[in-house]
């Protein structure tokens, strides 16, 4: 486990929503260039309210959202797309493809948004893919694809666009072990040499202990300790063997 | 509170380079008529299955829009209405099929970082090119035929005023027909939206039932 930096890339603090903070409620998260943070909650812990927040696409109640050294919380909404976009990669749970387009032209449409010249941006996404070792698969269909491709998809569709930040809600959802393993390890050395920022929200443990940090969200509310297991159910007395079974012998 | 900014260089080759700030338009373009062709044999169907919903729709359509209006009695009125039913009936349930890959795409193309307006102009491209094309055919059929449905039709039939229209007219009343069943099945996807209520509650509504319903009190 590591400190967050003394001058973060992200920096959050006091953030609650709504006014009332039953969503959130006084939350903070500062993370560093080249950071692994993990925030770990249940359903309905606040997770995908965080991450809507640290993104800027809801403004909280109160509480302060700063990137780069730019108040994201105080610029208007147009800005806040603008910079959103120039600066934050965004994976979402469901990552969606577009079946009419192959692998790079799907990954490669953030930079055609925002005016990458097409030569340019297929040169580009092809280096992304065969970052996340997925090269191969850059002139199919996504119909069709593994998972695990697709979920690395997803990482190379937000990462494309050198983002400062990278927010991924459950990236590694639906991968088995191994698969989840190295594609985490794949992003956490492309985040490091880019400088990124990586914010993971899971609701798996497992998944978590791999970054340099994890962040409890409990209830809205951040735990600095990690959250104890909830106690076992108690054991039922063991029953006496079947008579038949007995009968039996 | 920081206040250092990261510096980044943009070396060649990173994400910004080879910008062309004017050709976002024809980027969008393009990537909307991609998208317009369906992609494998289910989306042909559906697609299909709009167009000639389109079609069945649009010659009641165009007759009430080019019939002079005296012929438009309340009784021919009720009966083109009638006979607009089925075809009316059959884009709803097209469109409402359709809707479910628009609001995909639309979704897709958000998350690569479109503009929310511009995902849904994109994304609605499909259906309206579909919806036009069987309209614009079903339209043009009753331009064509007129003449001689108009000789078997009854006297007092709309179609035997339809003589009398000029070519200027006739290129309207299709263009009308065609833009008129677009917004039907338009129209029809969203109250069907709005009806099966699949909008995802937005991250704060979310949370705020899930709170809710863990204290065991009704959400606000």
């Amino acid at each position: 486990m590591s400190l967050p930096s003394d001058n973060p890339v992200l920096d959050a603090r006091g953030l609650v929503l709504p006014a009332d903070g039953s969503v959130l409620n006084q939350v903070g998260l500062a993370v560093g260039e080249g950071e692994t943070v993990a925030v770990l909650g249940g359903p309905g812990s606040g997770k995908s309210a965080l991450k809507t927040c640290l993104s800027g696409e809801t403004i909280p109640a109160s509480g302060t959202v700063w990137t780069n050294g730019k108040p994201v919380h105080l610029l208007p909404p147009d800005q806040r797309r603008a910079f959103r976009l120039r600066h934050y990669g965004l994976v979402h749970q469901e990552a969606v493809f577009l079946p009419e387009l192959t692998l790079a032209q799907n990954t490669a449409l953030p930079l055609r948004f925002a005016g990458t010249g097409e030569s340019a941006a297929a040169r580009r996404v092809l280096t992304w893919l065969s970052r996340f070792e997925i090269a191969d698969a850059a002139d199919q269909r996504p119909t069709g694809l593994p998972v695990a491709v697709l979920r690395r998809a997803a990482l190379v569709r937000a990462m494309v666009n050198d983002p400062l930040v990278l927010l991924a809600d459950e990236p590694f959802l639906g991968l088995d072990e191994d698969a989840a393993r190295t594609t985490f390890r794949i992003l956490r050395s492309v985040a490091r040499s880019h400088g990124t920022a990586l914010i993971v929200f899971t609701r798996d443990a497992t998944t978590a202990a791999s970054h340099d940090r994890t962040v409890h969200l409990v209830d809205g509310r951040v735990q600095s300790e990690p959250v104890p297991a909830p106690p076992a159910p108690p054991v039922p007395p063991a029953e006496p063997p079947p008579r038949a079974a007995k009968a039996g012998r | 509170m920081s206040s250092g900014q990261t510096s980044r260089s943009a070396p060649s080759g990173t994400a910004h380079a080879g910008r062309r700030p004017g050709g976002r338009a024809g980027f969008h373009t393009r990537l909307a008529l991609r998208l317009a062709a369906p992609a494998d044999r289910a989306a042909w169907a559906a697609a299909c299955r709009l167009t000639w919903s389109a079609a069945l729709l649009a010659p009641p359509v165009t007759v009430l829009l080019v019939a002079p209006a005296e012929r438009l009695t309340t009784g021919t009125l009720a009966r083109l209405l009638c006979a607009a039913l089925p075809g009316c009936g059959a884009v709803v349930w097209a469109a409402a099929t359709l809707g479910d890959t628009r609001r995909a795409t639309a979704r897709g193309l958000r998350q690569a970082g479109a503009e929310a307006h511009t995902a849904r102009l994109i994304a609605s491209v499909r259906p309206c090119l579909f919806t036009a094309g069987g309209a614009l055919g079903g339209a043009t059929l009753v331009a064509l035929l007129h003449s001689p449905a108009g000789k078997l039709a009854p006297r007092r039939s709309p179609l035997h005023g339809m003589f009398g229209a000029d070519a200027v007219t006739w290129l309207l009343v299709v263009a009308l027909t065609a833009a008129l069943c677009v917004a039907v099945a338009l129209a029809a996807d969203s109250t069907a939206r709005a009806r099966i209520g699949r909008r995802r509650p937005h991250a704060v509504v979310r949370g705020r039932r899930i709170s809710a319903a863990r204290a065991g009190r009704r959400p606000h």
